[in-house]
């Protein structure tokens, strides 16, 4: 083994331990914890076995590991995107529900000194 | 104005909606174009940092409705148009604030739709006039029809006009999420899916400095036709 695995290993193996550690106490949050537990320990043995990356990038018909790898991370990439511009989306509309809600609550008339938005208007009448 | 027939067909049971944004120096100008029309008016602040409420408060009789953040103008015509139809308007228009567009031109739009003979009336400059328009301009939205068209499905001559109107019905069918400025082509699609009846209105548009200056970029343009793409394959 190489310095750059005995560290990369070394480092991963410690994030593996405080990931375990956090997932026992955060019920919660447990599927997204154990999801980056399941990459950690996936790239520690990548690194570690180099020649099972190629051996599985060879099952595949890619010649070379480095490219199954790459081709993984440019899929993963994609999806994650995705994923974040959806959550986006749905944050954004909830945001402008509830600015949308609070602003026709407060509507004001010109030439009167009182909000008086619907929410009121249903109330008085 | 008052004097045409067009104009008996404007009451308080139509509601102008205009979506404003740090317009405190062009709305006062646009509201008093409009105040001449007898409707009913609601200004949309959209998080404008400037005194655009306290201008739109000062019109006697304007409704004001304050977006505390910056939503973005599609959000801003949402918000008019789910209070206007709280308030029981029959029909809705939309109107820009920056002053580009003709109050004049309202009428024409409410017509068909008192008449019944449409659900929604679209303001189309390229059958009307757009005074000062630039080339570049021209260019783009020449360029965004047909995009529309093939998009959309919809044979219109203009598209990310401004000033259109909805009968209620119509208006409580759209509901717009797209906060930005591809709304304006998210409404034509509704518009399509939701086989409203719809004709184009000859409309006047005035380009000033100072409307180019928000109006929409080649760059803008890009923007609005890849969100409206991944709208359709991320929900």
């Amino acid at each position: 083994m190489t310095a750059f695995q005995y560290t990369v290993i070394g480092f991963l193996t410690l994030l593996l331990i405080w990931e375990l550690a956090t997932a026992a106490r955060h019920v919660r949050q447990r599927r997204f914890l154990l999801i980056r537990c399941a990459t950690w320990f996936a790239a520690a043995v990548a690194i570690a076995f180099p020649h099972w990356v190629t051996g599985v990038g060879l099952l595949l018909g890619i010649r070379r590991g480095a490219d199954f790898v790459l081709y993984g991370m440019v899929l993963t990439f994609i999806g994650t995107s995705f994923f974040f511009y959806s959550r986006y989306t749905k944050l954004e509309a909830q945001i402008t529900e509830l600015v949308r809600h609070q602003s026709i609550k407060e509507a004001r008339q010109g030439g009167t000194t009182k909000a008086s938005g619907t929410g009121e208007s249903e109330n008085e009448s | 104005m008052l004097e045409s027939p067009l104009s008996s067909v404007m009451d308080r049971n139509v509601w102008v909606v205009v979506p404003a944004y740090n317009e405190g120096q062009r709305l006062q100008h646009t509201l008093e174009s409009l105040r001449a029309l007898q409707t009913s008016i609601v200004v949309v602040d959209d998080g404008s940092d400037d005194a655009t409420a306290d201008v739109a408060l000062s019109e006697e009789g304007v409704w004001v409705l304050r977006h505390i953040v910056n939503c973005g103008q599609g959000a801003a015509l949402q918000t008019g148009m789910d209070f206007a139809l709280s308030l029981g308007a029959e029909v809705i228009v939309t109107f820009d604030g920056d002053g580009q567009h003709c109050a004049d031109d309202i009428p024409s739009l409410v017509q068909p739709i008192r008449d019944d003979e449409v659900d929604v009336t679209l303001g189309s400059r390229f059958l009307g006039s757009a005074i000062g328009i630039p080339f570049s301009r021209w260019l783009l939205l020449t360029l965004a029809v047909w995009f529309t068209r093939v998009v959309s499905g919809l044979a219109v001559t203009d598209t990310h006009n401004g000033i259109r109107a909805f009968n209620r019905e119509a208006a409580a069918k759209i509901r717009i999420r797209m906060n930005r400025m591809e709304h304006a082509s998210e409404i034509l699609d509704q518009v399509g899916s939701l086989k409203l009846r719809y004709c184009e209105v000859p409309v006047t548009v005035h380009y000033s400095p100072s409307s180019l200056e928000k109006g929409q970029s080649s760059w803008n343009s890009l923007r609005i036709a890849s969100k409206l793409f991944l709208a359709r394959i991320i929900r």
